[in-house]
């Protein structure tokens, strides 16, 4: 596996009884610490393969490596998603009856350690994202880049190998969208969290160290 | 505490749904704790009823639906006291006569000179010496504010109130003693017949053998020792016992479909937010643990509510003085205890399914959810 975190090998994905091929042979190899941005047109594949990245999917047949355990084959998928990957989705997707603090506490429910420990851990976290004023307020009082924020400071919860985001700024204003790149962007330099982004923003594509292009369930740059 | 407190929110993110689940199980433990009361108050009335003072079991006659319903002969009697292990026989009469409302106000036909022997004594005035004289029940004074000197109307006669007795008896304390003779002209009884007979035996001896043999010399008679005999003697209790239970058991169940039909709807409208809870990474068990969590929430607000009720219903039922003469209500813990159980067992088991239905999501198909 030498310095890839993240590979895939004939990665297929279908869906109807083979009719629709969401990944039709993806190989890609991601390194420790690298920032990626994964681009091309709707329907082209970006999100089933992050999908498959972040274990919340099996694929049809093909390997994928996350931090040297294929996801293919590997049981317990939940503690994937909970200790090596964070994912952010497009719409933020926190739990409008708990406060910022508390969603971002939702992670850890599944790791041990103190009540206390983990509530002062996020309000670090919220404060890292520039949030902690909003600690006690419920998703719904909020902006769209201010959830998007606290979804940020939800995906670090449990110290991810890697950072997913998936059109992490289609939901929220490009003022917004921007801040919260620069966020992601300097989590990826300062703590070396791997970062891989799908996005359809060219101009947020071009922060990347590297663009993976795909159309029609394969790569065709990267 | 962390996850309590989701729990907690979860519940009070749909107030209206939750506050009318744990009514309506509410309601079920009520009735439990209702039905609970009442039948052990009747147990507890009817076994001091039974073994009254120095008494060691009563005859009565056999095969009647109710114990209203025996009539015993002076010869039965006879034969009783002649069983050996017998010492000593007291004839009673019941009668029932109309009072302020209350249409179970026992007139009990004794002979003065026996109740020492039911453990009775006057704590006022003295025992009565004709059937136009009465003794009352401490209860009764008390129920109906009456005191020595009174005149109290029964059957359309009146009786001098001369003396206020006190036996330990609900049942007998809740009513009126008079002689034999009356009640038996209340009763159309003759002279020769009575209700039944408090049996004393000899020191030492088991009562249930002594009893056995009065039954084997007279199979028209019936010894009550215990409650179960007084099953076969009043059918009443057991008919009481029965359908406080099927009333029970058809609340919590109804209560139970309810449980379930709530957290059906909250899994299924909480699809996405499940969704997201797998997809940062929570077990199936701790989904399951949240919705089952949920659900015991539900069932403590519940027993406390159902509780809370129940006495409050029983609390209004003493007030009243029928219930007051009957029933000796006292506070069991097991009552309490089996109402909190079933509720907690019937709630679980409702949301059971949902909460295995949940923590089968798969985080995608729960995220794409609508």
């Amino acid at each position: 596996m030498n310095d890839s975190i993240i590979e895939t090998h004939d990665l297929k994905k279908y869906f109807e009884e083979g009719r629709v091929k969401a990944l039709d042979g993806v190989d890609i190899s991601i390194r420790r610490g690298e920032y990626i941005s994964i681009i091309g047109p709707s329907g082209c594949g970006k999100s089933t393969l992050l999908n498959m990245i972040s274990a919340l999917d099996r694929p049809t047949s093909g390997q994928v490596f996350l931090d040297g355990a294929d996801l293919a084959t590997f049981a317990a998928l939940d503690e994937v998603r909970s200790h090596k990957v964070g994912f952010i989705f497009q719409l933020h997707n926190l739990l409008p009856q708990l406060t910022a603090l508390e969603n971002v506490i939702i992670p850890m429910h599944e790791i041990s350690g103190s009540a206390s420990a983990k509530e002062a851990k996020a309000r670090l976290l919220l404060e890292l994202i520039g949030v902690g004023h909003l600690a006690g307020k419920r998703p719904t009082r909020m902006s769209g880049g201010e959830r998007q924020r606290v979804a940020i400071a939800r995906a670090l919860a449990n110290d991810p190998l890697v950072i997913l985001g998936d059109e992490p700024t289609g939901d929220v204003d490009t003022k917004a969208g921007l801040q919260i790149m620069d966020i992601l962007e300097k989590l990826n330099r300062e703590k070396g969290v791997t970062l891989i982004v799908v996005t359809h923003a060219l101009d947020i594509a071009k922060h990347a160290q590297r663009t993976i292009e795909m159309r029609d369930g394969r790569i065709v740059h990267q | 505490m962390l996850f309590l407190r989701l729990i907690i929110k979860n519940l009070f993110n749909r107030k209206t749904r939750t506050i009318l689940t744990i009514v309506g199980i509410s309601i079920g433990i009520a009735t439990i704790i209702i039905f609970g009361m009442v039948s052990n108050g009747l147990t507890n009335s009817m076994s001091t009823a039974f073994k009254p003072g120095k008494a060691d079991f009563t005859v009565a006659k056999a095969d009647v639906a109710d114990m209203i319903l025996s009539v015993v002969t002076r010869e039965q009697l006879q034969t009783v006291r002649n069983t050996e292990g017998v010492e000593s026989v007291v004839p009673y009469v019941m009668s029932l006569a109309p009072f302020t409302g209350n249409p179970y106000f026992i007139l009990g036909g004794i002979d003065p000179n026996d109740l020492d022997l039911l453990g009775a004594r006057i704590t006022d005035g003295r025992i009565y010496r004709n059937g136009d004289e009465v003794a009352i029940g401490r209860i009764a004074a008390k129920n109906y504010n009456l005191k020595v000197g009174d005149t109290i109307v029964l059957n359309n006669k009146d009786y001098a109130i001369v003396g206020i007795f006190e036996s330990g008896v609900t049942m007998q304390d809740g009513g009126a003693a008079t002689t034999i003779a009356e009640t038996q002209r209340l009763n159309s009884y003759t002279d020769n017949q009575v209700s039944m007979a408090m049996v004393n035996i000899n020191p030492g001896l088991d009562p249930r053998a002594v009893a056995d043999a009065v039954e084997a010399r007279d199979t028209a008679l019936l010894c009550v020792v215990d409650m179960d005999d007084f099953g076969s003697l009043d059918q009443g209790l057991s008919i009481i016992d029965s359908v406080s239970w099927a009333i029970s058991v058809l609340a919590m169940v109804i209560g139970g479909i309810g449980v379930m039909n709530t957290i059906i709807m909250s899994v299924f409208e909480r699809t996405r937010e499940i969704g997201v809870l797998r997809a940062v990474g929570w077990k199936r068990r701790r989904v399951m643990a949240m919705i089952l969590g949920e659900a015991i929430v539900i069932s403590l607000g519940a027993a406390i509510i159902g509780i809370a009720l129940g006495l409050g219903v029983v609390w209004l039922m003493m007030q009243t003085n029928m219930a007051k003469s009957w029933l000796d209500i006292t506070m069991e813990a097991e009552i309490f205890l089996q109402a909190l159980l079933v509720a907690v067992v019937v709630v679980i088991l409702g949301a059971l399914y949902p909460a295995y239905r949940a923590s089968r999501f798969s985080p995608m198909e729960a995220l794409r959810y609508e």
